[in-house]
């Protein structure tokens, strides 16, 4: 198998028959001289690799995080309804501001329909002193200390609710500030917004011999429909003279769905090859690589491409 | 008419590629036009392959903006690829800008780690966030202070086809913050590589 590149030979000292005091033994001679230390190959290989973390507009998931906040909560990890069906009533234990637990009992005649128990029935119906429960994003419950530097702690004990609910056990978690990304350009937490894009100037003459993008993963609809949109790979050339004369040496679709690609065909872990080999560059003409996810309906606030990299290799042509 | 008895060497001397030096018109083929004769002693090429700046924190599968959970910043690759050919990963870099939220407990490591051909038959199952990988050169990245800059040293061989990925991950034996890892910083990682050259 070959696989390392070759430097160019193709014939050796043992191909020349040699023998005798011709010129055969002279050339097998002469090339059994050319030994491994004096030969120069007559490119080298380098490799730059280019990142995406994710394709989400505004960068969101990776924005910094501040840090601790004063505000101290609790939420449940599991949306409403919830099904409390055949119970009478379910309890919650609660330190609030680092008192002594504190239960707290939802009695099931006071819910409309305890296979449905909505989230409001049960911010309205379980609440603590010093404390707030409401409804946040429709769905969820949240347990807010009234004192700004207060904490809320369920407790793992005999609560019957917390199953459904899924509060977080232990003290009060921090809650996350997000900070905004900002506009600069040199802000890392932009990610790179909608594509990748990555231009290189040839010094010396180059070959763009390949290279491999990666996915980690194609972000879902909400509600598990399939993924749509494509995302477009291009490999381009920039004319030295003329920056607006561009040629697209290759270009590559990947759908993002229905048919789902990856190991596990989850749409995960995409590992895709950039062919090269066609695609030579004289001094002062720019390579150009472009990752660009569309298509119709191609929502960024809720799906795209996450983990992003991709690795170029080049052969340097040397004189 | 003799053969002449060749004294000197050289490609357009004597081997004029007639048909009566059959062999000659083939080395002289491969001199000319593969061989370059140089005092530069290297069949190889090493070059640096640098990953980033890119983020590493919290996202989106631990963190819901509005809602209080408690989390961990998740393990995460930041490149991921597949060896083109023989190659030796020969030095490992990592840098970290001042942009940085990183406590003291908040350690990472920064992983080379490989996944043998054989094994992933399929392609890099688990690549980005999970999967059983032989780890290779690795740093421990502290948060002592809002810079830091690591090199470590290493000769570790890929064959052709071996998958490799760059993987950053929380370090359990720093402690954590109540026993979690929550590091957040900008990385630069640097792999050197070097890939030896056929004959």
């Amino acid at each position: 198998m070959q696989n390392k590149l070759p430097i160019g030979q193709t014939a050796e000292a043992t191909h020349v028959g040699g023998g005798g005091t011709g010129n055969d033994q002279l050339n097998k001679e002469a090339l059994g001289g050319i030994t491994h230390e004096r030969k120069r190959p007559r490119y080298s290989i380098f490799a730059m690799a280019v990142n995406g973390p994710n394709f989400y507009s505004p960068a969101g998931v990776w924005d910094l995080l501040s840090g601790a906040t004063t505000r101290r909560s609790q939420t449940t990890a599991h949306d409403a309804p919830y099904d409390f069906s055949g119970l009478t009533q379910v309890d919650l234990f609660v330190k609030v501001d680092g008192a002594a637990a504190v239960q707290e009992i939802l009695s099931l005649s006071d819910v409309q329909d305890p296979e449905n128990v909505t989230a409001e029935e049960v911010a309205d119906n379980l609440t603590w002193a010093g404390a707030t429960t409401s409804v946040v994003d429709g769905t969820k419950v949240k347990i807010e200390s009234d004192d700004p530097d207060g904490s809320i702690e369920v407790v793992d004990a005999a609560g019957f609710g917390n199953a459904a609910w899924g509060f977080p056990h232990g003290t009060g978690a921090t809650e996350p500030n997000r900070t905004s990304p900002g506009a600069g350009g040199s802000s890392f937490a932009n990610g790179v917004g909608n594509s990748i894009e990555f231009e290189y100037e040839a010094r010396e003459p180059i070959i763009f011999i390949g290279g491999q993008l990666f996915i980690g993963e194609v972000t879902s609809l909400s509600g598990g429909s399939p993924p749509d949109g494509a995302t477009t790979i291009h490999v381009e050339k920039v004319e030295a003279d003329s920056p607006f004369d561009v040629v697209t040496i290759d270009k590559h679709t990947h759908n993002h769905g229905p048919n789902k690609v990856g190991p596990d065909l989850d749409n995960k872990n995409i590992l895709m090859q950039i062919p090269g080999s066609r695609s030579q560059f004289s001094n002062g003409e720019r390579f150009r690589f472009r990752v660009v996810p569309n298509g119709d309906g191609y929502d960024v606030g809720t799906h795209g491409l996450r983990g992003v990299s991709a690795v170029l290799w080049f052969k340097a042509l040397h004189r | 008419m003799g053969r002449p008895v060749v004294k000197s060497f050289g490609a357009r001397s004597f081997l004029d590629g007639s048909d009566v030096y059959e062999n000659d018109a083939q080395i002289r083929g491969q001199i000319e036009g593969n061989i370059e004769l140089s005092d530069i002693r290297h069949s190889k090429s090493q070059y640096n392959m640098t990953i980033g700046p890119v983020y590493y924190g919290p996202d989106s599968t631990v963190v819901t903006a509005g809602y209080s959970v408690d989390w961990e910043t998740p393990g995460a690759a930041i490149c991921v690829f597949r060896a083109p050919r023989d190659m030796t990963v020969t030095r490992l870099q990592v840098h970290l800008t001042s942009l940085v939220l990183l406590g003291a407990d908040d350690q990472f490591i920064v992983k080379v780690q490989s996944l043998a051909e054989d094994d992933a038959i399929d392609g890099p199952r688990g690549a980005y966030k999970q999967g059983t990988w032989t780890s290779g050169p690795f740093i421990v990245v502290t948060g002592a202070t809002t810079t830091y800059g690591g090199t470590s040293v290493f000769s570790n061989s890929y064959p052709e086809g071996t998958y490799i990925r760059v993987f950053l991950e929380g370090n359990d034996a720093g402690g954590g913050t109540a026993n979690k890892n929550r590091p957040q910083a900008e990385v630069i990682v640097t792999l050197t590589i070097e890939e030896d050259h056929a004959e």
